[in-house]
């Protein structure tokens, strides 16, 4: 008997890791630690794709704008991070907060490139930007939350997501 | 006779089979529950005598994955294994000690540092810690909740170290780049992927700096805690 849960064991372990079958999990609410978004810096305009990352992991590309109205300049992947989290459930059936990774090399076009770096450029007073965000996902099958502040504003289902093009 | 010892042999043979296979099974579960129930002594005198007690390798190549028989003999030389500090994130329920180097017995139970002659509230201070899958509670597994924006504190017994969480990112294991010197103090740190290959960075900014006396009363027991 044992024998058999230990391969059965095994034998699960590797069919889960092939598998791409969406799973209905309710995923924990994990409270951002930052404020919602100053009134002078505005995230709007998310898209969502997905890709593969350096080893070959799930990601998700988040695509979206960065205005900043006010006086100062802002990192726009710091303000990105700290006013949303995306958060999965893990295998172990944790919650996990999602944390960028890089893509594997030859998945996003030139463009999407240009908005990736866009990410680690300082973003100066009256001007807005279109930026790309990747983030390596837990597993493809589970969905992903999107948090703002304590509300959870949407639910990503990563397995109806087109996958990036290098030519757009 | 002969028919004995043949009945003898294979019940030795399937018991040992079971005993192999329910450890197999078990595994997981039994290294989380070692890590939990071994604990490093973390005082002020401790701190000052861990210096000259320890020979610490900083390779973090040679570091292996947590096994059920590394952890046993971990376990069984704790007493060798001296901390210098702890780190504490509230937020994550994450409390560890802090030892030189990244030896597979100082890693088994606490968190170990990278660079020799490091300094916190200086330059980049750079820990690294297991990651255990199946049980995420223990070690740097707390750190797969982490936030940018939390706050974490490091302390040598003697004076609190506050850093707050900027950057949280999958590296490659060969990116050692992450270790290198920066101008404003920086906290470091390097947590295993499940497969070895990869680590999550966590890079945080410090903050603000106080004696340990100075701090809350529910920040200093913690950090005064032993866990």
């Amino acid at each position: 008997m044992l024998s058999l849960i230990a391969l059965a064991k095994l034998g699960y372990g590797w069919y889960a890791q092939k598998q791409v079958t969406p799973q209905k999990v309710v995923v924990g609410v994990p409270k951002v630690a930052q404020k919602t978004s100053s009134s002078t810096l505005r995230l709007s305009d998310f898209q969502f794709e997905y890709a593969v990352d350096f080893l070959k992991r799930p990601t998700l590309v988040v695509k979206y704008r960065l205005k900043n109205t006010g006086g100062e300049s802002a990192w726009p992947q710091y303000v990105l991070d700290s006013n949303v989290v995306f958060a999965q459930q893990t295998n172990a059936g944790t919650t996990s907060v999602l944390a960028k990774t890089d893509v594997a090399s030859g998945q996003l076009s030139f463009l999407m490139q240009n908005y990736q770096e866009n990410a680690d450029i300082l973003l100066k007073a009256k001007e807005s930007v279109t930026i790309v965000s990747t983030y390596r996902l837990e597993s493809r099958n589970r969905p992903v939350s999107m948090m703002v502040g304590k509300d959870q504003r949407k639910t990503i289902k990563p397995w109806t997501l087109k996958q990036v093009k290098a030519d757009e | 006779m002969s028919k004995r010892w043949q009945q003898a042999l294979i019940s030795t043979v399937l018991v040992a089979v079971l005993v192999v296979l329910g450890l197999y099974l078990a595994q997981d579960a039994m290294s989380a529950w070692v890590v939990r129930h071994n604990t490093v002594t973390v005082t002020k005198t401790t701190v000052k005598s861990a210096i000259h007690k320890q020979k610490p390798t900083y390779n973090f190549d040679q570091v292996k994955p947590l096994s059920l028989a590394s952890l046993s003999q971990a376990a069984v030389n704790k007493h060798q294994v001296a901390a210098v500090g702890k780190m504490v994130i509230p937020e994550l329920d994450l409390n560890l000690p802090i030892v030189l180097g990244v030896g597979n017995p100082q890693l088994a139970f606490a968190a170990g540092t990278l660079n020799p002659g490091q300094t916190m509230g200086k330059g980049n201070y750079a820990l690294a810690g297991h990651h255990m899958a199946n049980d995420e509670k223990v070690l740097f597994g707390p750190l797969v909740k982490s936030q940018v924006g939390m706050q974490v504190y490091i302390s040598d017994m003697s004076k609190v170290y506050v850093y707050q969480i900027y950057e949280r990112h999958y590296i490659k294991a060969t990116a050692v780049s992450i270790l290198n010197a920066t101008e404003n103090p920086e906290l470091t740190l390097v947590t295993c992927d499940d497969d070895g290959t990869g680590r999550l960075a966590v890079q945080a900014r410090l903050t603000a700096t106080a004696k340990l006396s100075e701090v809350p009363k529910s920040l200093q027991a913690l950090i005064e805690k032993n866990v």
